[in-house]
């Protein structure tokens, strides 16, 4: 790794661990190999969202090139956000991509990353399909997000109908992630989830 | 002065009044309004580096023997090293080293690489964001943008070296 990444990161990693949102225990950040190339980020769900009491894990990839790239970051919790893959956790974050500058850390990016689970962008969308539930349909939209950051986040609000249409379905022996983005897609509706999942 | 051993002291030695009201010559406002006074401290205390002599050139014009070089005397304050980088650090925050009172911000590092500001050769935005030379000009080589700002950075005119002393 080159050399002033690997310097940043390891001077950035000990400014995250006395930060005081690691104190607060807002975000954390973990090392998952010696050449600190790859970390793990861990964020709390914002209080009065959906994602309250939930707690997400991103994966970080720090590019040889840092800080002159960004670091590539996706959710390895599975979330219902309008900038997030409900599949493969990919996140649609400016900071990320264009508007990436050598100033950002990787404390200022999981502070980002948090502040966009409060004020998701649906017109500039990630995942479409949870995108158009929040433009159309924002009270349903709480409701599936809540449910998810329970079944995946360890949130602590289980959503009974939902839990039981989720059953259902694993019942047709449908595996269980593939069962809530169909549900979730269909807005619940049983029928039109079970029809897509065997047609 | 030479029995000295506070630094604060030193700086108190540059704020006579006389120096401000009294002064008729323009060598004594230049030790007053410049930053790199303290730089002129440290000059003294250290073997010379490369980047010295200047500093030092551009003082050289003091010649009344009651300045100020004489109050720093190596003796006083080798012994001191902490202090000494303590004094450094204040003379980066405040504007002037007069009004300065020990203070605990550090001057910040490079926004790229966070090395110590000052410690490699300076370079400022036409934004004013100040970075390592060769920070910034390895990262308008991927994008010619200020990497605090995103202003855009293009042109002979996009950035300046910058000189603490």
């Amino acid at each position: 790794m080159a050399n002033i990444a690997a310097k940043r990161i390891k001077r950035e990693f000990k400014e995250v661990m006395k930060s005081e949102e690691v104190a607060g225990g807002t975000i954390k950040l973990e090392l998952i190999n010696d050449s600190w190339t790859e970390l793990q980020g861990e964020i709390a769900g914002p209080p009065d969202t959906p994602y309250e009491g939930g707690t997400f894990l991103l994966e970080i990839k720090v590019p040889e090139t840092y800080p002159f790239n960004p670091p590539k970051i996706r959710f390895m919790t599975k979330i219902w956000h309008p900038n997030v893959s409900s599949v493969t956790g990919a996140i649609c974050l400016d900071i990320l991509k264009d508007q990436w500058a050598a100033a950002l850390t990787l404390r200022t990016v999981l502070l980002s990353i948090q502040a966009l689970l409060s004020a998701a962008e649906p017109n500039d969308p990630q995942d479409a399909v949870v995108a158009k539930q929040y433009r159309e349909d924002i009270e349903l939209f709480n409701l599936t997000a809540r449910h998810w950051t329970n079944a995946y986040a360890g949130g602590p609000t289980a959503i009974w109908e939902f839990n039981q249409k989720v059953q259902v379905l694993l019942d047709m022996g449908v595996e269980e992630d593939q069962a809530r983005v169909a549900l979730s897609t269909f807005d619940w509706e049983l029928e039109r989830a079970t029809e897509h999942l065997f047609s | 002065m030479a029995e000295s051993n506070d630094v604060i002291d030193l700086t108190k030695s540059f704020s006579f009044p006389m120096y401000n009201n009294n002064c008729s010559s323009n060598i004594i406002i230049d030790l007053d309004t410049d930053d790199s006074f303290c730089i002129e401290a440290d000059i003294l205390l250290d073997a010379p580096t490369p980047s010295l002599p200047s500093a030092a050139v551009a003082k050289s014009p003091l010649r009344e023997p009651s300045e100020s070089i004489t109050i720093v005397t190596p003796s006083s304050t080798r012994k001191q090293p902490k202090l000494k980088k303590k004094l450094l650090n204040r003379k980066s925050v405040s504007p002037s080293p007069l009004a300065a009172k020990p203070g605990k911000k550090k001057f910040g590092g490079c926004p790229i690489c966070w090395d110590e500001l000052g410690k490699n050769p300076l370079a400022s935005t036409k934004c004013g964001h100040v970075y390592c030379m060769k920070c910034l000009q390895e990262y308008l080589k991927v994008e010619k943008k200020c990497p605090t700002c995103r202003q855009a950075l293009k042109g002979s005119s996009a950035y300046h070296p910058l000189y603490l002393s």
